[in-house]
């Protein structure tokens, strides 16, 4: 791990048959990251997991963990992993400090009652330690499956789309134990998502996959300051404004001309600019909403993701 | 891997399902034993009818062994349902549950994965034949006590009070081989499913085709017959005949051996190729 | 012509030499000098179609015929063995010729034929081998109606027991044993299409410790096992 890549995914290939599900997907997630994947459902976020966690195999690329060959270093590897697949299942005719004692004894882990009840404690399931996991809701079984990841301390810990399914409350829980574990426990986290908002909040890292592929991949400051912003301004008078910009500076970054709307692609500091510009030229703005092309962007392939 | 079955075998005797066949058999045992107890005569004398053409018969024969062989004869074709009931869940089981993701990413390999919960499973198996001996042979001859054993075959036998229990444990120690076999089977089939129903009903649909295959007297079918392995499970019944014919028991028992071998193997390089989807 | 009328005369003298009747009642008489007995049996059964082990019991037995037998576990005999006496035998009217002197097992005997005039008893012919020395049948072969014909073999151990037997061996015609498949439910074995329907069977009785003339009262004998009654039917 000199480089201090933690995860080191190169050329990573999964085919089902005539699906391809991983094409050719690059990544590298570095010590202390907090790495965002995204990419709207279908994209191969979980199969991706999937191979990382060496439940498929690859059709081809290599996944290095630690620095070390997954393949031939597997149980060295999953050792210093915790992770939640998908959705976290556990044995629903078991109480819940059961199925920890259990995944924990398969990890080495310490499965003494006292750690058991802290780790409980940690996700506040303490008081329903010794109910089976059937009664659990769905929020209760996310936050067991945390549970269940940090057990043996691992390095490395892999969440699914943690936040699924969950309420407001719930979502904000499970962000600030992430943000403790990161801050706090200096843990790399890996963690899926196919909301942009959630990466942007905890992520320091990011990358962005459809179809299989990378599309965009940073550390998710740049690609927020780097990004230029789609502004999309409501007139009542379009003709009049419309003469407005031809006649100015502001005429390159016009992008699109509507009925009612002119959409400029602008930096952050220029929109004041442009609103004073606007307004100083007569031209009554209803309405100036800024859009990142970012989450544009995302925004559209989610919504190709979904057909 | 000790910890590992510790593991397997806590799981599946915390399942409902795995109590089924014990429940089972602790309906059913007592049942053929009350059976028999009224009606028992009426089988004695049919079995007896030919001898006493020509014989008289003193004693009983009405005791726990008769009755223990008679329960295992009736059962040993239903054990296997609730062998499959356990068997085909060991690994479609956690598929179903999702929790395969759970296991499979410890830092356990596949193959003492798979080993464990197939040892688990024998063990399972030869747990239900105990059970099932301690009801039918322990309980039989508390109630019914020992004496001779009266054994219908091709022949009459007749064995000596003294000479009939190491019979019986051989017996159920074949039993518990034709069993492991069944097991075996499907614990394979489970393998490639994510829901239990499959393997058990298609283990259960082949031990059925073959059993009937090896009833039908057509000549066509006389060639195959040696290597359905239904045939070979009911050979503890040779434990019951005088001579024995050990050669054919250790051929058959071989044989049982290499299909649980068999179908282990094939579940493991099966399972160790598995891609994990459920 | 004179030669023949000598020839049959001669031979008549020489078969009326011995009475087919005293000697049949000298063994009765020998017979009937036991009032009771008790004694072990060792019961070894070669039928082909029965595997049974070597059993244990004892039987008693009264003048005339009364019989029981009591075994701790389960013995079997054939029927013929159990209520085998030279009294019972004879004791429906009967014609006894007298056929032969022979040499059985090295002792010197005379064969005589038995037809019984009443139709009760199911035989229609037995040859008797009797010794005449020790006043005891060596060898009965019967001709039955149903059962076809039986071969008893008697052995003496003249010294302990006189004229009871030390062994007697039973050559008889058993029904074959047929069994359906589904009975036995070995479906693996071919049919046995080819089985007769009736084969020879051997029992070998080896008696032991005969106890004699202990006074068994009737009611003794009555207590009999229900089993062996059922069999007797």
């Amino acid at each position: 791990m000199d480089n201090g890549k933690v995860i080191e995914v190169k050329g990573l290939t999964k085919k089902y048959k005539e699906v391809t599900a991983v094409n050719n997907l690059d990544l590298n997630v570095y010590k202390g990251d907090v790495f965002g994947f995204l990419g709207p459902n279908g994209a191969g976020k979980s199969t991706t997991i999937r191979m990382l966690l060496s439940l498929i195999t690859p059709t081809s690329g290599s996944v290095k963990l630690f620095g070390q060959d997954l393949i031939k270093h597997r149980l060295e590897i999953l050792k210093r992993i915790g992770g939640i697949v998908e959705k976290p299942d556990f044995y629903l005719y078991l109480p819940a400090i059961k199925n920890l004692e259990i995944l924990g004894k398969l990890s080495g882990a310490d499965v003494s009652k006292k750690n058991l009840m802290e780790m409980l404690e940690l996700v506040g399931l303490d008081k329903r330690a010794n109910s089976k996991v059937k009664t659990f809701s769905h929020g209760m079984k996310q936050r067991l499956g945390l549970a269940q990841a940090l057990l043996h301390d691992p390095e490395l810990i892999i969440l699914d789309e943690p936040t699924t399914g969950l309420d407001p409350q719930g979502i904000k829980e499970i962000r600030d134990l992430i943000i403790h574990l990161s801050e706090d426990k200096n843990k790399t986290i890996f963690l899926s998502s196919h909301i942009l908002k959630e990466v942007q909040v905890i992520a320091n890292r990011m990358i962005i996959i459809n179809k299989g592929t990378t599309q965009i991949e940073g550390s998710v400051e740049d690609l927020l300051n780097s990004d230029t912003l789609s502004v999309t301004v409501e007139v009542n008078d379009l003709q009049n404004a419309a003469n407005t910009i031809e006649n100015s500076q502001w005429k390159k970054f016009l992008k699109e001309k509507n009925k009612t709307t002119l959409i400029f692609e602008i930096q952050d500091d220029d929109i004041p600019v442009l609103n004073k510009f606007l307004v100083e030229n007569n031209v009554e703005v209803k309405s100036l909403v800024p859009v990142r092309s970012l989450e544009n962007f995302f925004l559209k392939i989610t919504e190709g993701g979904a057909e | 891997m000790i910890n590992l079955i510790s593991i397997e075998l806590f799981k599946i005797f915390r399942k409902l399902r795995t109590y089924i066949g014990f429940i089972a058999l602790a309906v059913l045992i007592p049942v053929i034993q009350i059976a028999l107890y009224f009606e028992g005569d009426g089988y004695l004398d049919f079995a007896t009818r030919n001898i006493k053409q020509s014989f008289v018969i003193v004693g009983d024969l009405m005791n726990g062994y008769l009755i223990a062989n008679i329960v295992l004869q009736m059962l040993f074709v239903h054990i296997p349902f609730l062998i499959v009931l356990v068997g085909g869940d060991l690994l479609a089981g956690e598929a179903t549950s999702g929790t395969y993701r759970m296991l499979i990413t410890r830092p356990i390999s596949r193959f003492k994965l798979v080993t464990s919960k197939f040892f688990s499973g024998l063990i399972y198996t030869n747990l239900l034949l105990v059970w099932m001996m301690i009801l039918s042979l322990g309980v039989s001859i508390l109630i019914f006590g020992t004496g001779e054993l009266i054994v219908l075959k091709d022949k009459i036998y007749i064995f000596a009070k003294d000479d009939v229990l190491w019979r019986f444990i051989l017996s159920y120690g074949f039993a518990a081989l034709s069993m492991s076999t069944v097991l075996a089977l499907s614990f394979l089939f489970s393998a490639f499913v994510e829901n239990a129903i499959g393997p058990i009903v298609a283990t259960m649909a082949v031990i059925i085709i073959f059993l009937i295959i090896s009833a039908l007297q057509v000549d066509i079918l006389q060639p195959i017959k040696p290597y359905l392995f239904v045939n070979h499970m009911a050979v503890w019944r040779e434990f019951m005949s005088d001579p024995i014919d050990y050669a054919k028991v250790i051929n058959s028992g071989l044989i049982l051996v290499a299909h649980i071998v068999g179908f282990y193997l094939i579940t493991l390089y099966s399972f160790i190729k598995k891609d994990i989807l459920s | 012509m004179k030669y023949l009328i000598l020839f049959l005369l001669v031979t008549k003298i020489f078969s009326q030499e011995v009475d087919p009747n005293d000697l049949i009642n000298a063994i009765s008489e020998e017979f009937n000098k036991v009032e009771d007995y008790q004694v072990d049996a060792t019961i070894t059964v070669d039928v082909n179609f029965l595997k049974v082990p070597e059993t244990k019991a004892t039987i008693y037995f009264k003048q005339p015929d009364l019989v029981k037998m009591d075994s701790e576990g389960f013995a079997l005999l054939p029927k013929e063995g159990l209520n085998f006496s030279p009294t019972k035998l004879l004791q429906n009217e009967f014609t006894a010729i007298y056929v032969k002197p022979e040499i059985l097992d090295g002792a010197n005997c005379e064969v005589i034929k038995v037809i019984p005039l009443a139709d009760t008893a199911g035989v229609i012919l037995s040859t008797l081998w009797i010794d005449p020395d020790l006043k005891v049948i060596r060898k009965i072969e019967t001709t039955t109606k149903k059962a076809g014909t039986f071969e008893v073999d008697l052995f003496y151990n003249g010294d302990k027991y006189k004229n009871l037997p030390s062994e007697v061996k039973f050559i008889f015609n058993v029904e074959n044993f047929k069994m359906p498949r589904s009975m036995t439910g070995e479906f693996d074995k071919p049919k046995d299409e080819n089985k007769e329907d009736s084969i020879t069977g051997e029992v070998i009785v080896k008696y032991d410790n005969y106890i004699l003339n202990q006074g068994f009262e009737d009611s003794f004998f009555e207590e009999e096992n229900p089993e062996t009654q059922k069999g007797e039917n």
